[in-house]
């Protein structure tokens, strides 16, 4: 009789995270996906940035960030709150189902606690700059004679050798370093504005939790460490391989192709009733353009003779382009895609947050989990992108609060004795409040 | 040996994105059998870029680089014996990768279970574009329908004109990395804990996308938190003082100088350019903020990618230069490594990654039929008289 449930592989393992924003918290998060426990390293002294812009936001300041559009440094309703740091959405879409534990790193104590609690776990995985980590004493050839087996995943944007280990930068940055920049847009005039995405982040933390989990697979045969580098640059060139092929085999510069693709047209986004809305319209081969002709009522644009072969489309691609928008502008955006989906023509609406929240296949899916936070109440958070057969059971946690396993850690995980437990909260050496 | 050294995957995947999973975790020592259509074979095969622009099925740079380590056999999947040939690679295998539509594994009597009755510890892992549940499990998809559905294009570009889709394979590239976890982490048990049932993991592409973290899920939840929508397009002119890309004198370079770091960039700035700047506190004005940009300009103006990224480094400021992808294969050149094979996404220690090129079609017929299966030379050569193989 098979079990009932799929027993998570990462269940027996541990790790502590000492991260920022995206790309470091997003790797823990991922390998707390597959069951490890994730510990979350904190200080009251410094937040790191991670939990919002700044400790205490007023008004104008969060107002300025709503108008900003920077909406990773939202709050519930826009109101920062008494602890804002335990509402922010930067730290809170990938807080969940990990523990918080405070301590000073820059204190004897403070270091004494966290290699006790290394000593605990299996790996380690951090996103601070290369020279902090220097100045922190964070070296992963220091850290492996506290812990000979330990596995360090270290993330930076530019990775951690040469001239590299001095360099600052953020995904944006590390985009344009790896040539993922000079390629995406419209034309080179959509060089100069920023997304306000960051894809290098997502990239390298995918990276990242495939290091992560190599370096598990490896040290359950040898017993031993290892030390796996991320530069957010590489992880995002490794995605441009065919860009870098063509560069090395033909001498090729590719440029900015906007929407239009080397084999389809019609491809691209077509306008649609309301404000903002689009549909996304791709045309593999003479089927597809058949069933899009039929879908539309072949009035007398789609009969020419030169549209009914691909290279036909692809050299008028623009009269296309003007005629199909000039349909699509008076139709629902999701009733298109329906009726075009109907037809077996490959299009999709350009999804926004309530798209999503809303929809009904995503809902069928279960990809969102609804946690409740005592700081922010009921959300539906985003979930993984795999469902399982037998299913998982397990029972997600609400993204962790300051310190929230301040208790835990010190006493059950480290065995603290009770005297030193209260000494280290009287010093403020551990704490639930930040403390500037 | 390399960590994955004992993995056994079956990939019945094609195109980019189960193919860029298993070639990852091929590099990182996995045995892999990648079973092609007879005389077709993989999609890719026929995708450039190809050198000196010349197609040829077994020298497409996309192929190989997706391809790299894993062992090629060819099977007819649309025969009875084909299908056995599958079967019993699949009782080999810990994982079974597949990116068929939903259900139609099943048709050919290989679903999951079917493939656990034969296999009790399989790992069976779908990769779709929506999952196989759902209204849109049966809907056709391409890379730039799936941006637009599950990505951030709505948030691509200018406010003046339409988004636009990431370049060509990108994304498929992602969702690719994006299963190789999905995959890494059920071998880690299969190999090492030893305790599981037979798997079914019913991954979607779309999702793999909304839960990244490339700013999607956060807008997901922000949304919730304000009632507001915010992944969009930015109005053309915004400008935000010592943020974004600036022209300099041979390219462009990308800036992240403003707010808690402007310190930075002013004590960068005054050096550099001998000028003189306004104060932190002048710089929260409107004049003060033309200022620093006119400073920068100038600046950036009259130096080189190269020479702002070295001022940058002295001074902490993050900055990076905007490289194309000739600059890239240019530096790699000059340091000797490849540019065609060598690509891990991240570093550990000498001897992790492999680097091998792509296999031919059926290269590997006569070693897995043969070796490892123990088919015998005179039956290979009826299931080739057949087409099967």
């Amino acid at each position: 009789m098979p079990p009932a449930t799929f027993a998570l592989p990462l269940r027996n393992v541990r790790v502590v995270e000492l991260t920022t924003v995206w790309a470091g918290p997003f790797t823990s998060s991922l390998l707390a996906d597959w069951g490890a426990e994730v510990i979350r390293v904190e200080s009251t002294r410094n937040l790191l940035g991670g939990r919002g812009p700044v400790l205490a936001p007023n008004a104008a300041m969060v107002n300025s960030l709503r108008a900003g559009g920077e909406f990773y440094f939202a709050y519930p309703n826009w109101e920062a709150g008494e602890r804002p740091w335990n509402r922010c959405v930067v730290f809170q879409v990938h807080g969940k189902d990990k523990r918080s534990v405070t301590l000073e790193l820059t204190e004897p104590e403070g270091m004494s606690a966290f290699e006790d609690l290394l000593l605990t776990c299996d790996m380690l995985v951090v996103n601070l700059a290369p020279d902090s980590l220097d100045a922190l004493g964070l070296t992963y050839e220091r850290l492996r004679r506290v812990k000979p087996d330990l596995i360090m995943v270290r993330i930076a944007a530019f990775g951690h050798t040469g001239k590299a280990k001095q360099a600052r930068g953020l995904g944006a940055e590390a985009e344009a370093h790896a040539g993922f920049t000079a390629l995406r847009g419209h034309s080179e005039v959509d060089l100069l504005f920023k997304d306000n995405v960051a894809f290098a982040d997502a990239a390298g933390s995918m990276s990242a939790a495939l290091g992560a989990i190599s370096a598990l697979v490896q040290r359950a045969q040898d017993g031993k460490g290892q030390l796996i580098d991320i530069s957010l640059s590489d992880a995002v060139v490794s995605l441009l391989a065919p860009a870098l092929l063509d560069a090395a085999m033909n001498n090729r510069a590719q440029t900015p192709l906007g929407n239009a693709h080397s084999a389809m047209a019609p491809h691209g986004c077509y306008p649609c009733k309301g404000d903002d809305r689009w549909l996304f319209i791709a045309v593999r081969n003479d089927g597809d353009w058949r069933n899009l002709c039929e879908a539309i009522g072949h009035p007398a644009w789609t009969r020419a003779q030169a549209l009914q072969s691909a290279f036909g489309r692809l050299r008028n691609r623009q009269t296309i382009d003007e005629h199909l928008a000039d349909w699509t502008r008076s139709h629902d955006a999701h009733a298109l895609m329906s009726l075009l989906q109907g037809c077996g023509v490959p299009a999709g609406v350009l999804m926004n947050e309530r798209d999503v929240v809303e929809s009904p296949h995503i809902a069928e899916r279960g990809f969102f989990l609804p946690l409740r936070h005592r700081e922010t109440g009921s959300h539906l958070y985003p979930g993984t992108f795999w469902k399982s057969t037998p299913p998982v059971t397990r029972i997600v946690r609400a993204p962790c609060e300051l310190g929230e396993d301040n208790d835990w850690v010190y006493k059950n995980l480290l065995g603290a004795l009770e005297s030193t437990y209260a000494g280290l909260l009287r010093r403020k050496l551990v704490g639930t409040t930040p403390q500037s | 040996m390399q960590p994955f050294a004992a993995a056994r995957i079956l990939d019945l995947t094609r195109g980019v994105t189960g193919p860029y999973a298993t070639k990852l975790l091929a590099s990182l020592g996995a045995n892999v059998i990648k079973v092609e259509q007879p005389h077709s074979g993989d999609p890719s095969r026929a995708m450039g870029p190809f050198p000196n622009d010349t197609p040829h099925s077994e020298a497409s740079g996309l192929f190989h680089y997706l391809n790299a380590g894993k062992r090629s056999v060819t099977t007819e999947l649309n025969s009875a014996t084909g299908r056995s040939l599958i079967a019993a690679l699949a009782q080999w295998a810990h994982i079974v990768v597949e990116d068929f539509p939903p259900g139609h594994l099943t048709t050919l009597g290989l679903g999951f279970d079917h493939l656990a009755a034969m296999n009790p510890s399989v790992i069976l892992a779908s990769i779709t574009p929506f999952g196989h549940t759902g209204p849109y499990s049966s809907f056709a998809a391409t890379e730039g329908v799936l941006e637009a559905m599950g990505g951030t294009m709505i948030g691509n570009g200018t406010s003046d004109r339409e988004p636009y889709k990431y370049p060509e394979h990108v994304m498929e590239f992602y969702a690719g990395s994006a299963v190789a976890v999905a995959i890494a982490a059920p071998l880690y048990g299969v190999l090492f804990t030893g305790t599981h049932a037979p798997v079914h993991l019913d991954m979607s592409v779309m999702e793999s996308y909304l839960a990244s973290a490339d700013r999607r899920a956060a807008a997901l939840l922000a949304y919730q938190y304000t009632g507001e929508l915010m992944m969009k397009r930015r109005q053309v002119g915004e400008l935000r003082v010592g943020h974004g890309i600036r022209r300099c004198k041979d390219g462009y370079i990308s800036i992240h100088a403003g707010g808690p770091r402007l310190p930075r960039l002013l004590a960068m700035l005054g050096e550099e350019s001998g000028k003189q700047l306004p104060t932190i506190a002048e710089a929260r004005t409107e004049e003060g903020r033309s200022r620093i940009e006119e400073v920068l300009w100038q600046w950036l103006g009259e130096h080189t990618r190269d020479e702002v990224w070295e001022a940058a480094l002295r001074h902490k400021v993050p900055l990076a230069p905007v490289r194309t992808p000739m600059d890239i294969a240019a530096a790699r050149r000059s340091q000797d490594k490849s540019v065609t094979l060598e690509l891990p996404p991240f570093e550990a220690r000498p001897g992790y990654w492999s680097h091998a090129r792509g296999p031919r079609l059926g290269e590997h017929n006569r070693l897995v039929y043969g070796g490892l299966l123990g088919i015998t030379p005179g039956e290979q050569m009826l299931l080739r008289r057949a087409g099967v193989m």
